[in-house]
């Protein structure tokens, strides 16, 4: 076993696919609810003429939270003509629906309407946009009693953010591969916050501000003969993101700002605290030095104690005896074929 | 630059030469003369027009005067005679400056006559150690015998050449008996000897070996002399059973096949006897007189002889190898392996030559139709006269291939089909079935990206589940992780519908390829090599490239092409079990 393999194991332990037994159950879930919501706008008299998933599932960076809870992020797109004037009607009738389908806490937020499904521990946000032609968005912003001055529909790029992160178009020569290890690089990120950070602060450590530090620090690293390293990988991205000038310094704390990379590029933290940035920089300057710990070391299984108290318990400490020479578990390709340029 | 001679004779009467004449039997010329000993030594060279294109030439005013010289080759009565200084080509010479080439070249005659006409001893030496060169000097230049026979004491019959015959086994005189082990007959050697223009002739051939040999003869009078001297210096042991042997015949042609040890190895050549009315073999310088004697240059053509000088390794000639697979890279490996001195190969392919293979493939033409193995066996053994090939049509996966003692017969097995999954399949037999048989897979990458080579050695860490490690996964992949281009790309072109679609590249790039992979084999065979190994070589992928294709990350950082380097993974399951 390798320090690497030790990587692989770990990300199939967190990570989230869409292929997950847990997450189809959870899809299940949210097609019929998307279905109810289609047709109670379609009553309302704004069709629904686009819906498709956000976040981390769609990037294909989603990690298995510790409680066992997934994250469904779904866009509902009617068209522009159809749309209501006022932004907070169509998540009003969404609200609605999911009341009706018994999520006790469903709540209009100023972005999104959320619920939790507790029996299936599903937390489901719905984002409503209005669409301009082809692809100019705008975002239902308001809660349910927001005034004309604190609702709107404010220009969003949802699917040109999720074009942002997975283009490799920049990565060179295996780039698919370098992507997929920009993936587990963000799921490590994540994995790391959820287990360096209280359940307060690390509610503010937001996974897409993450994953944008992530994408614009990205440092891929193979091996001459083409093996992603991640452990170098990693390391050399965290140091990149604590140099690339998203935090500054106030006194003894820091400020942390991460603008979205696509429109409205705000800054993804406004209104964060010292604290939330001064932690985040710390513990990514103690995360560094850590990695930097491991990389100089020798011992498999030092190596993986450091990792273990990083990351959590997904990833484990191989026995000491069973470090070196263990029986290697086969793992058979996915794939029923693969097209190779390979002839005689 | 031409040679300005006025300014040559200042330049070398200023360094202390004594310039004694410029002409040479009425030829412009510089005429040289120095002290050697109590030798007043007189050298000549003859003016030339163009510039130099080799160490300019001196030659020995009458030679005959100093006796047999080493490196000094004459004439008899010839006024001069060349001295052989050194290998010319090799010698890189000032044309700009042609006054000091010639001054150069002066000072290595000098030194060379000096050494010769000094030291008795070496001079002697010498005379031995050129053997060769100098009986190549008594040799008529149109004749040779070629002689198919191992290095002992035999009687042979001589084979006159075929008439008209310019080029070839054909145009020499061949001296092959039923006993020249090994060849096959389908060597041009053998089918030479058979064929029926050439008149058999009723000459025989003596070989003689000599424990010591004496100096070459003078020049071409003094050959008797020089035969009786050395039948009479023999020990009494050899000279009668030469006597003995060669004493039962009469003919008006004889043949005496001497070989002799010299510093530089043994060396062959023959006494070609004839006379206008039948007799036995002379032995004494009363029964030449009615013999012409003339010198003829020997090519051996025996194993050791020819495939070293020609560049095989007859530790090789035993080594029995299956190669799988006779496509445009199976081809070239099995003429590759041939040329290293392989001599027993089996190949099996059920594909027919095409015309679609024409141009990256070895065979020629007339072979269209054929089997590619047995069409290429053939070609092997009228190529490589030693060489033992059978061609079979059975595929990889054939149970009369996967039979594991016949296998493990092989001292490796070489598999060129390019098919991964035939490949892996074949692997998994091997592994399942505890075959111990060292193997070699090959593949070349579209477009002249590249190719590679894996040698799997049982006993070894690293084996071809080792080049199939996927990357990502580190399980077991469907491609290899030693490609330069990227999967799942459409690489193939159709040339005329589904049936006809091709990988494109070149014979070069199959030839590159095969060339990496017997280069692995024979360092494997030769036991130079014993870790399992991979071997790459990278194109400039410009055509990939700028069709749009992808390549991997191990191409755009590879820089060890050719270099042979371990084969092991270590997340490879079988290799870390």
């Amino acid at each position: 076993m390798t320090v690497q393999q030790e990587f692989i194991n770990f990300n199939d332990r967190i990570k989230l696919s869409r292929r997950d037994d847990a997450y189809t159950k959870a899809r299940t879930k949210d097609d019929s609810i998307t279905s109810a919501i289609k047709d109670a706008f379609k009553e309302e008299g704004y069709k629904v003429i686009d819906d498709f998933l956000q976040g981390s599932l769609s990037t294909d960076t989603g990690v298995l939270k510790k409680d066992g809870d997934f994250d469904i992020d779904r866009a509902l797109v009617i068209d522009e003509d159809d749309a209501p004037e006022n932004p907070v009607d169509p998540k009003k009738v969404v609200l609605r629906v999911l009341e009706k389908r018994g999520f006790k806490n469903a709540k209009i937020k100023k972005p999104c309407i959320t619920a939790d499904y507790l029996s299936e521990n599903l937390h489901i946000d719905f984002t409503v946009y209005r669409r301009f032609g082809e692809s100019t968005y705008q975002l239902a912003i308001g809660k349910y009693n927001s005034d004309e001055n604190n609702r709107e529909w404010s220009g969003s790029d949802p699917k040109g953010l999720k074009s942002w992160i997975k283009n490799n178009s920049t990565y060179g020569a295996s780039a698919g591969l370098k992507q997929n290890q920009f993936n587990r690089m963000v799921r490590y990120l994540k994995r790391w916050r959820d287990e360096q950070f209280s359940e307060d602060v690390g509610r503010k450590i937001f996974s897409i501000a993450l994953t944008v530090m992530a994408k614009q620090s990205f440092t891929p690293s193979l091996t001459p003969e083409g093996q992603p390293n991640d452990l170098e990988a990693l390391k050399e991205t965290v140091s990149k993101i604590l140099e690339y000038g998203y935090f500054t310094p106030c006194g003894t704390k820091y400020g942390v700002q991460v603008d979205l990379p696509v429109v409205p590029y705000i800054d993804i933290f406004t209104g964060s605290s010292l604290n939330t940035g001064t932690q985040l920089r710390n513990k990514l300057v103690t995360l560094r030095d850590k990695l930097v710990q491991v990389s100089e070391e020798a011992d498999l299984v030092k190596q993986c104690t450091i990792l273990n108290k990083l990351f959590g318990e997904d990833f484990h400490i191989p026995e000491p005896k069973k470090s070196h020479n263990t029986t290697k578990r086969v793992t058979y390709a996915t794939a029923g074929a693969v097209g190779t340029s390979q002839g005689a | 630059m031409r040679m300005d001679y006025d300014l040559l004779v200042d330049h070398l009467s200023g360094n202390g030469l004594e310039i004694v004449a410029r002409s040479f039997l009425d030829s412009p010329a510089i005429v040289v003369q120095c002290a050697i000993g109590d030798h007043q030594v007189k050298l000549v060279h003859f003016e030339k027009k163009e510039e130099f294109t080799e160490l300019p030439r001196f030659h020995v005013v009458n030679p005959e005067q100093y006796g047999q010289i080493a490196h000094l080759l004459y004439s008899e009565g010839s006024p001069y005679g060349f001295l052989c200084i050194s290998d010319r080509d090799s010698i890189s010479v000032n044309y700009d400056q042609p006054h000091l080439a010639i001054e150069a070249s002066l000072q290595r005659h000098i030194a060379l006559l000096s050494r010769a006409l000094l030291d008795p001893d070496w001079n002697m030496k010498e005379l031995v150690r050129e053997f060769g060169a100098n009986w190549e000097f008594l040799c008529d230049e149109s004749s040779e015998l070629v002689l198919a026979i191992e290095n002992r004491n035999q009687t042979i019959n001589i084979f006159k050449p075929v008439q008209g015959a310019s080029a070839g086994f054909d145009s020499k005189y061949l001296g092959i008996t039923d006993s020249s082990e090994d060849l096959n007959s389908y060597s041009h050697i053998v089918m030479s000897s058979r064929d029926g223009r050439r008149r058999k002739s009723h000459a025989k051939g003596f070989v003689l070996s000599v424990p010591e040999l004496p100096a070459p003869p003078r020049n071409g009078s003094c050959l008797g002399e020089w035969y009786i001297n050395l039948l009479q210096n023999l020990p009494d042991t050899a000279r009668q059973e030469f006597v003995n042997r060669s004493g039962g015949y009469k003919s008006t042609e004889f043949w005496v096949v001497i070989n002799g040890p010299t510093p530089s190895g043994m060396v062959w050549f023959a006494l070609h006897l004839k006379s206008k009315s039948k007799g036995s073999l002379p032995k004494s310088i009363g029964q030449l007189e009615k013999w012409t004697l003339g010198a003829q240059r020997v090519a051996l053509f025996n194993k050791e002889a020819v495939m070293p000088r020609s560049g095989a390794n007859t530790s090789l000639s035993m080594k029995s190898v299956l190669l799988v697979g006779c496509g445009s890279v199976g081809c070239e490996i099995a003429m590759r392996l041939g040329s290293a001195g392989i001599s027993h190969l089996f190949l099996t392919d059920p594909d027919t030559f095409s015309i679609d293979n024409l141009y990256r493939h070895t065979l020629p033409v007339e072979y269209i139709g054929m089997p590619k193995s047995i069409a290429l066996s053939w070609e092997l053994k009228a190529k490589y006269p030693w060489m033992h090939a059978n061609g079979f049509l059975s595929s990889l996966l054939d149970e009369d291939v996967k039979l594991k003692s016949t296998l493990e017969s092989f001292d490796l097995v070489v598999i060129a089909i390019g098919s991964p999954t035939q490949e892996r399949l074949f692997h998994d037999f091997l592994i399942e079935k505890k075959v111990k048989a060292p193997v070699i897979n090959t593949w070349l990458e579209g477009y002249g990206i590249g190719g590679h080579a894996t040698l799997d050695i049982p006993e070894s860490k690293g084996c071809l589940k080792c080049a199939y490690v996927d990357p990502e996964t580190l399980g077991r992949g469907l491609s290899s992780n030693l490609n330069f281009l990227e999967d799942n790309q459409s690489l193939v072109v159709n040339h005329a519908g589904c049936g006809q679609l091709y990988l494109p590249y070149s014979g070069l790039h199959s030839a590159q390829t095969a060339l990496i992979a017997t280069d692995l084999a024979i360092k494997y065979l030769r036991g130079q090599l014993q870790t399992s190994s991979k071997v790459s070589w990278k194109g400039d992928g410009n055509e990939a490239i700028s069709e749009g294709f992808l390549v991997t990350h191990r191409f755009e950082n590879f820089d060890q092409s050719l270099k042979v380097m371990p084969l092991h993974n270590e997340h490879c399951d079988l290799c870390n079990e």
